[in-house]
């Protein structure tokens, strides 16, 4: 049986000015499944992040969370969502432990000091660097703690927006061990970013966007990476109207 | 180099719609400043005319008078503007604008300005001196403050240092263009200022000879602000910690520490209440001659040597008016009773003006807010300077009444002998000398040092930060 | 939400230094203030006992006298306890003006009225200047609660609040903010609230202190508090419009900056220099040069004439012995007359030095609508009862009572019988009482007050609503 679809696009179009960012944008990221939208920069992957967090509005089509339409009812929509930002800025007088506590608290939620510790320990934080100041935290340190704010939410979609960037191999790896838990627990993940080699390595589907267009979906599992790149390359370089690039059979 | 940066910084500017509205509202506020209290002055300076013409024409209009009740009818003096009010109005509405001269007694000045001007007369009047010791200061601190630390966040420091350029050159760029844009504001508020003036039919109040140092001292000012701005932002490391740090500083020069300087020289030399002077003058007063007392011990011994210098008996037989004698022997005692009193109560107002001078060595907001008003001829020391200038007249006109009273060939005991309306036209109307500008800044060395040394420790401070960009030992 | 915002920000006070210390120069300042004012408040009562003992000794030399049956001392004979104007002078009056329980909250208020004035027929009450000897070039900046809650208490809520919602935009924790509280106003707001409960409480611990230290009572010091407190609103409801918006800490500073400089120091500046300009620049002719000509033509009007006018002040002196007499006075009665004509006089002029003074704190009523900080200067110069208008009151009580007492002394005179203990100690029963300022409409200008509060309040409550809509460039498709 199908999962319902967690995050759904249907048509979405939304301009800035006379720039169109998302153009007709058809998207479903379903419980339990991780998607990761690939795109250059200004294709209009974060613009599609931002839509599903409410912060900016269609002009054409619908968005959905679970169901629930952010622009009719944010609060609702933002309830079903974790996320993830590039950098995970954090107020910088707290520590990581008090951090996911003070983010807890904001949804509502009061976890035990035991708690907050094992979420850190979770998402890889050592228990010392957990009682530090942010102010002193790596960015893999503020991403750490952002997916230990994340874990805490039990949000039934995860939305991380270039979250791999900035981060060394390790840490990377690592972050990327804990997304595949988290979509194995059956969370919808939706990632974006340029990272093709992890993109393919997570597993789940992966989408290219190209001047606000879906310009191509696959499965991870349906292509190697060199034929990822090859793809990739092939959509960034093609100008706009051009045949989808022929798919190499595996 | 430091041209081009300081043209590309100006440029930023202009091409910045964002700060075109705090840059034309400070314009505006000391254009604005500037004319307003520049036609203030003119008119004050024209109201000081009519209130010593009245004066003059009422004292002459008495036509003769017994000269000792002339003495008592009495003379005005009414505090003239400063030479530059007009660009800074000081301490002027403070002061007690009209003093009242007669005999046996000083006048104090009184009906200041502010006692009549409602709740709001306890903040400051604001001119063109003013808006340039505090806004526009706060102005050059955000536009400063974001200046170099654009070009450090962006990493075109970095980029300019690697290419070549000299950091004291990028510094003193950033510097340059602050401290032009600064002077800019100072001329506009002086041109302004003048104009007005010479709009105002007023030009023989120019002042020309106080008006250089008064550019020249704000221009140092305004320079030690854009090297302090350009230093705090090089040396620390961040923009956020450079404008917290400036406005923190801003806030104790501009409030703070004058008020702590007030609070410490007042409760370090402490004034005698209004009541206790003259409690300790009339004390005083008391132990020598009342002229207007026949029994008088002290002026019954002047009467009994005048009797046997002149060989008479009776104070009658006197060829001369010997209650002219008496009253300036009255006046006399009095005046040295005051010059005692006064001169402590003078002596402790100094002591209080230097401690706030020594205050302005750490503050140079103050140092400028001070030297300032002793440029305008606004301070204190001026105010005294009317006062002394005014007793003297007093001392002058009374004596002169006394010896009319006493020689002008009344008898004693005559008290319907009037001195001719010749001779009353004749004692001259009070005339104010501002005091030379040399005098003046007698009492503020500690200012004038205070500022050349803020302005040279925070270019030190400048050249030193950029030595540290260059050695890559100060972030950039 | 609020606990929670509570404790953000005092663990956010106490890791950042620069709260902390704003906080501590906050008290700092406030409790230099109290010092200042309560070393006002001694000096003032002081002065007051002063006045008080010279009364007593004056009146117990007189009582001396009688008690001996003499009318005059040994040393001065021309002295006659017997005559009005002796009596007058023996009473060594003096009205005094009672510190009132918070007279020291407002150090820095222009008041150029006396403490104590020694009243008799011939007193100026017109002429006379503050109790104190004050140093122009330090008077300008005196610190007392006016400037401790008026001007320093916003900067605090500034040092305080203004990285509340700036930083986050600027770091991108808003964001997370979003997604995880629902809204960003969820949090914000209860954060600027906490901020305001902080300063409130710093600025309550002041006037708390201030309470204290120059023993208010209750209703008092529930006055001081509320009007500080409302301060509070005010300056929080704009804390939070500028922070509403604002996309960095940089601009936050720059756009509260420049709200506190236009209302704490522009507005107030400006107000005084348009209150400075209603002060009409003639040197106050009607006071000195006028003054002296009709003080002058009073001492010269012919004693027909003089009578005339008297009898017109006094009708009922009509019937007295005197009026029977045909002129010239003689020298006393002249005297007592010639200066019951010059107060007279100079009631009037009063009156006129009244209403230009009403005019003048006209304009401190107008702006305290133009800037919260007017406002609460004008309300706590009216709690403490000094400053202008209290000196103003004080003065018009001054004047009405030389008038009374030259009245006194003419009646006395006009009846022509030699006066004796009884009526001395009448006079000294009939002396006016101190003066003691009312705290009249001290609350009028926290009206302003409150409705910056709420304008304040509002606009910003709208804004951080309008910013948290998903933001739209185009119309939504309408299919």
């Amino acid at each position: 049986m199908t999962a319902e679809p967690m995050l759904q696009a249907s048509s979405v179009t939304r301009r800035f000015g006379a720039l169109t960012a998302v153009d007709a944008l058809d998207l479903e990221v379903r419980a339990g499944e991780l998607f990761c939208l690939l795109g250059a920069n200004g294709a209009g992957k974060t613009t599609t992040i931002h839509l599903f967090l409410c912060f900016l509005a269609p002009d054409a089509g619908s968005v959905r969370v679970g169901g629930v339409d952010p622009v009719e009812d944010p609060q609702g929509a933002r309830r079903q969502l974790a996320y993830i930002p590039e950098n995970v800025a954090l107020y910088p007088h707290l520590s990581g432990i008090e951090s996911v506590d003070l983010f807890c608290r904001m949804g509502g939620t009061r976890l035990p000091p035991a708690r907050l510790e094992e979420l850190l320990e979770r998402s890889g934080l050592a228990r010392a660097d957990a009682r530090r100041r942010v102010s002193g935290y790596s960015k893999g340190m503020r991403q750490k703690v952002g997916l230990a704010i994340a874990y805490a939410r039990e949000a039934k979609a995860l939305v991380l927006d270039e979250p791999l960037s900035g981060l060394d191999p390790e840490a990377a790896s690592d972050f990327c061990a804990e997304l595949g838990r988290i979509r194995d627990g059956g969370a919808a993940v939706l990632m974006t970013t340029h990272d093709l080699f992890r993109a393919k390595e997570l597993g789940g589907r992966i989408g290219i966007m190209r001047a606000g267009r879906l310009v191509e979906e696959l499965a991870a599992s349906d292509v190697d990476a060199r034929e990822l790149e090859r793809l990739y390359l092939h959509h960034m370089r093609a100008a706009p109207g051009d045949a989808p690039a022929p798919r190499a059979t595996s | 180099m430091m041209g081009l940066v300081a043209r590309l910084e100006l440029a930023h500017w202009r091409r910045n719609r964002a700060l075109w509205r705090p840059l034309l509202a400070t314009a505006l506020a000391v254009l604005a400043a500037a004319v307003w209290a520049t036609a203030e002055d003119a008119a004050q300076r024209e109201a000081h005319r009519e209130a010593a013409n009245e004066a003059r024409g009422q004292w002459e209009a008495q036509g003769a008078k017994h000269p000792h009740g002339m003495a008592h009818f009495g003379d005005f003096a009414f505090r003239p503007a400063g030479p530059l009010a007009r660009l800074d109005r000081g301490v002027q509405a403070r002061l007690g604008k009209v003093i009242f001269m007669e005999g046996h007694r000083q006048g104090a000045p009184m009906h200041a300005d502010v006692a009549r001007a409602g709740t709001v007369a306890r903040f400051p009047r604001p001119d063109a001196a003013f808006l340039l010791h505090t806004l526009v200061p706060l102005l050059l601190v955000f536009l400063g403050g974001a200046g170099l630390a654009r070009d450090r966040e962006s990493g075109r420091l970095k980029l300019a240092l690697v290419h070549g350029a000299r950091a004291h050159a990028v510094l003193g760029g950033h510097t340059l263009a602050l401290w032009g844009l600064g002077l800019a504001l100072l001329g506009l508020g002086v041109v302004a200022a003048l104009d007005t003036n010479v709009e105002c039919g007023d030009p023989a109040h120019a002042a020309i000879e106080r008006l250089p140092a008064f550019v020249v001292l704000h221009a140092l000012f305004l320079a030690l602000v854009a090297a302090g701005v350009v230093a705090a932002t090089a040396w620390l490391p961040s923009a956020r910690a450079a404008l917290l740090t400036l406005l923190a500083a801003w806030v104790l020069g501009t409030a703070l520490l004058p008020r702590a300087a007030a609070g410490v020289a007042d409760a370090w030399f402490p004034l005698p209440s209004q009541d206790d002077f003259q409690a300790q003058l009339r004390a005083s007063r008391e132990a020598g001659p009342d002229g207007h007392d026949p029994r008088d011990a002290f002026i019954a011994t002047r009467r009994e040597a005048m009797l046997r210098e002149h060989g008479v008996d009776t104070v009658e037989a006197l060829p001369l008016n010997f209650d002219g004698i008496a009253m300036q022997l009255d006046e006399e005692f009095g005046n040295r009773v005051w010059d005692e009193h006064y001169g402590a109560l003078s002596h402790q107002l100094a002591r209080q003006v230097r401690a706030v001078s020594l205050a302005a060595l750490v503050n140079p907001f103050q140092a400028i807010d001070n030297l300032s008003m002793t440029l305008a001829g606004t301070d204190l020391a001026h105010d005294l300077a009317f006062q002394e200038q005014a007793e003297a007249h007093r001392r002058e006109l009374i004596a002169k009444l006394n010896h009319e009273h006493a020689y002008g060939g009344s008898r004693t005991g005559d008290w319907s002998a009037e001195a001719s309306a010749e001779f009353l036209a004749a004692l001259g109307g009070f005339t104010y000398r501002v005091p030379p500008l040399a005098e003046a800044l007698r009492g503020r060395v500690a200012e004038l040092v205070a500022l050349t040394f803020w302005a040279l420790l925070l270019l030190a401070l400048q050249r030193r930060a950029a030595r540290r960009l260059e050695r890559g030992t100060l972030a950039c | 939400m609020l606990r929670l915002a509570i404790a953000f920000e005092l663990r956010a006070l106490l890791r950042r230094r620069s709260a902390a210390v704003a906080l501590g120069a906050f008290l700092a300042v406030g409790a230099i203030a109290l010092l200042v004012g309560k070393g006002r408040v001694t000096q003032w009562r002081e002065e007051v006992a002063k006045a008080q003992r010279a009364q007593d000794e004056s009146i117990a030399e007189a009582r001396d006298l009688f008690a001996q049956g003499r009318t005059s001392p040994a040393d001065e004979p021309w002295i006659d306890l017997r005559e009005p104007s002796w009596q007058d002078t023996y009473a060594g009056t003096r009205v005094t003006r009672v510190a009132g329980p918070l007279a020291g909250i407002a150090a820095g208020a222009v008041d150029s009225a006396p403490v104590a004035f020694k009243l008799d027929r011939n007193a100026n009450p017109l002429t006379t200047g503050g109790y104190r000897i004050e140093n122009p070039e330090l008077q300008a900046g005196s610190v007392d609660l006016v400037f401790v809650l008026g001007i320093l208490l916003p900067l605090l809520l500034g040092v305080l609040g203004l990285e509340v919602g700036a930083r986050e935009r600027q770091e991108g924790i808003d964001r997370l903010v979003a997604i995880y509280a629902g809204q960003t106003r969820g949090f914000l707001v209860p954060r600027v609230v906490a901020v305001a409960f902080i300063a409130g409480t710093s600025a309550t611990l002041v006037c708390v202190g201030a309470g204290l230290a120059f023993g208010a009572g209750p209703r008092a010091l529930a006055s001081l508090v509320g009007a500080a407190l409302l301060h509070t609103a005010a300056w929080s409801g704009l804390l939070l419009a500028v922070v509403a918006r604002a996309p960095s800490v940089r601009s936050a500073a720059f756009a509260f900056g420049t709200l506190w400089m236009v209302l704490a120091v522009l507005l107030p500046t400006a107000a005084a220099e348009v209150a400075l300009s209603r002060v009409p620049p003639d040197f106050v002719l009607a006071e000195s040069v006028d003054a002296r000509a009709s003080r002058r033509d009073v001492w010269e009007r012919e004693d027909a004439a003089a009578l005339r006018d008297l009898y017109a002040l006094l009708p009922e002196l009509r019937r007295s012995p005197v009026a029977a007499e045909t002129p010239p006075l003689d020298r006393d009665r002249g005297r007592a007359a010639k200066r019951l004509l010059a107060a007279a006089q100079r009631v009037e002029r009063h009156r006129a030095r009244r209403a230009e003074e009403v005019r003048a704190q006209a304009v401190s009523e107008q702006a305290a609508w133009l800037t919260p900080v007017v406002a609460l200067g004008l309300a706590l110069e009216r709690l403490a009862g000094v400053g202008p208008e209290a000196a103003s009151a004080y003065r018009e009580h001054l004047v009405a009572a030389v008038e009374a007492r030259a009245r006194w002394v003419v009646t006395k005179a006009w009846t022509k019988a030699p006066l004796g203990a009884n009526d001395f100690e009448a006079l000294i029963a009939a002396a006016p009482q101190a003066h003691r300022a009312t705290r009249e409409g001290w609350s009028a200008p926290l009206l302003p007050i409150l409705v910056w509060a709420l304008v304040a309040w509002m606009a910003a409550l709208t804004m951080l609503a309008a910013g948290e809509r998903p933001a739209r460039t185009t119309p939504r498709d309408p299919r």
